[in-house]
């Protein structure tokens, strides 16, 4: 038996050592990083104290990031979780056929982002875009989906929104699935109207479900970074105008295309801080309502 | 639940029906774009016309895209499989060993989930430039080769096995490694599967960290591949779309053959099980 009092440890040994060298000790390195200007890994860094978190917390540019992606994480959040929910309860009806529904539902979730991007910039392209091409045909006037600064970020809510809100509809579906079926049939016996069951039964049991899906789409959507980039990446590589910029946007223009590597650490340890934040905020907030446990 | 009259299944199938349509909407333009002649790639018509499969062959002859896809399956089968080593010998000692600190440690590897990958992206591409690394394929299948979710995932499954299977194979005299592989490894072949299905997925459309660690045109995987032709100043879509719709393949492959696991991987987490 002496065995077995290290084996535990050398099997989870892997995790513990990757955890360490990538991420711990990173984490460590950004910050010393965020307080010293390196613009050059051959040059020796330079000391700047707080200078990089002051000018980017200064910088008007970061807000709007801020700005815009709170906007993008409360529309999009709510629209792509609204849309799952009520498909979700739709198809817990014995339909037939319902697993091919869920099936077309769930395709653009296995899709790369990239992929989604790239699909989309053939039918929201401004001149020769097929939804264009459409409207014209009918004699609409067309619109400059990618361009125009009022629709750029309608058009990535609706992308984005495309891409996953079949991953939340197949986490409901399987949260409702879990519901007793009894409390169903005791309710259609009381005469219970299908509204009332929704609001009485569904919703309420799916509580710590929502709250799961509400605390993971919003880390998801503060860090939304692919879609960006590949819907309104301008010809020549120029990066995504200030409408659409994000937070994690800025820190890849601040670190792969101004070389600014002291000050993009020091971006990632802001943005992580908010993540943080909003996530024990959460937890606080909901938690305390759903049971949620951890 | 059962609908209640004839009129709201036709109105529930219809509404149901909509929504599939606009959701598939992409791919079958995506398709059929590939296929039809540069100047008629954006034509709005839902009907395929002329078909052609000049795209591919000026996708094969203006680019690496073979090479990077090459690059991508092994990349993604490599992290896949590492994965499925790590997270799986993990959740083994979750699940059915006491230890000292045992509830900490888990409590950290949970906890690894809240760093973000903005937070290390900078530090890394640092370390990997001063360690001669960038373009090498291990930045992009060792470092993040035993995620937390997957060690939860196999943590769960590993405690609905009886542990009196565990304890004859101690009464065998079999090493505790032993033990892993022929006594646990044969039994949670539905668990390795979803995960080496997410891991996969994962892996192949990763974007972020490939952009930034891969920058030799012959190391790139798909989907930095492609995003390289979105920003050139002459954007080509003829073989850009034939790349993307080749890229969903082995996704869609998978998709379609195992839909079960994947979307009981998925679930594992989000509903109390």
């Amino acid at each position: 038996m002496r065995e077995q009092k290290y084996t535990p440890y050398l099997f989870i040994s892997p995790f513990f050592l990757l955890f360490t060298l990538f991420s711990v000790g990173p984490l460590v390195y950004a910050l010393y990083m965020s307080f010293n200007r390196i613009e050059s890994f051959a040059q020796a860094p330079e000391f700047v104290g707080l200078r990089q978190y002051i000018n980017i917390l200064t910088d008007p540019r970061f807000h709007r990031s801020l700005l815009n992606i709170f906007t993008y994480t409360v529309v999009a959040v709510s629209f792509t979780l609204a849309i799952s929910l009520l498909l979700a309860n739709l198809l817990n009806v014995r339909l037939p056929g319902r697993v091919v529904y869920r099936s077309a539902y769930f395709l653009p979730v296995v899709t790369s982002l990239v992929a989604a991007g790239i699909f989309f910039r053939l039918i929201l392209a401004e001149r020769v875009g097929i939804l264009n091409e459409i409207l014209r045909s009918f004699g609409l006037p067309s619109y400059r989906w990618l361009n125009d600064p009022k629709l750029m970020m309608p058009s990535l809510i609706v992308v984005t929104t495309w891409r996953s809100f079949g991953f939340f509809l197949v986490i409901f579906l399987a949260a409702i699935q879990n519901i007793p079926s009894e409390l169903y049939d005791a309710s259609r016996v009381d005469g219970a109207s299908i509204t009332q069951t929704l609001f009485r039964i569904t919703l309420p049991l799916l509580f710590p479900t929502i709250f799961f899906c509400i605390v993971t789409a919003t880390i998801g959507s503060i860090q939304l970074f692919d879609e960006p980039y590949v819907l309104f990446t301008a010809q020549g590589g120029v990066p995504p105008r200030d409408e659409v910029i994000t937070p994690a946007i800025y820190l890849y223009n601040s670190a792969f295309q101004q070389f600014r590597f002291g000050k993009a650490a020091a971006v990632g340890f802001i943005v992580s801080l908010i993540i943080f934040i909003l996530t024990l905020a959460q937890v606080r907030i909901m938690g305390r309502r759903g049971g949620f446990s951890t | 639940m059962k609908p209640r009259s004839i009129a709201s299944f036709g109105v529930l199938y219809l509404f149901l029906t909509v929504v599939a349509v606009v959701t598939l909407l992409p791919f079958y333009w995506g398709l059929i774009a590939a296929f039809r002649p540069s100047n008629d790639i954006f034509n709005p018509s839902l009907l395929p016309g002329p078909l052609t499969v000049v795209n591919f062959i000026d996708l094969f002859r203006s680019s690496l895209y073979p090479r990077w896809f090459l690059n991508s399956c092994l990349v993604a089968i490599a992290y896949a499989s590492l994965t499925l080593f790590f997270c799986s010998l993990a959740g083994y000692a979750f699940a059915k060993y006491e230890f000292k600190g045992k509830n900490a440690l888990f409590l950290i590897v949970l906890g690894s989930m809240m760093i973000p990958v903005w937070a290390t992206l900078v530090p890394l591409y640092s370390l990997y430039s001063k360690i001669n690394s960038l373009n090498r394929y291990w930045v992009l299948i060792v470092p993040g080769s035993a995620p937390a979710l997957g060690i939860f995932m196999m943590r769960q499954y590993i405690f609905g096995i009886p542990s009196e299977m565990i304890d004859s194979g101690r009464v065998d005299g079999c090493s505790e490694f032993r033990i892993y592989l022929s006594i646990i490894v044969p039994v949670i072949p539905p668990a390795l599967g979803a995960l080496a299905i997410i891991m996969f997925m994962f892996s192949w459309n990763n974007f972020l960290i490939p952009l930034i660690l891969m920058q030799n045109q012959v190391r790139l995987t798909v989907p930095v591949g492609l995003a390289s032709f979105v920003g050139l100043t002459r954007p080509v879509y003829g073989p850009l779309i034939a790349g993307t719709l080749i890229s969903v393949i082995p996704v869609l492959v998978i998709f379609v053959r195992m839909q079960k696991e994947l979307v009981s991987g998925i679930t594992i987490g989000a509903v109390k099980g």
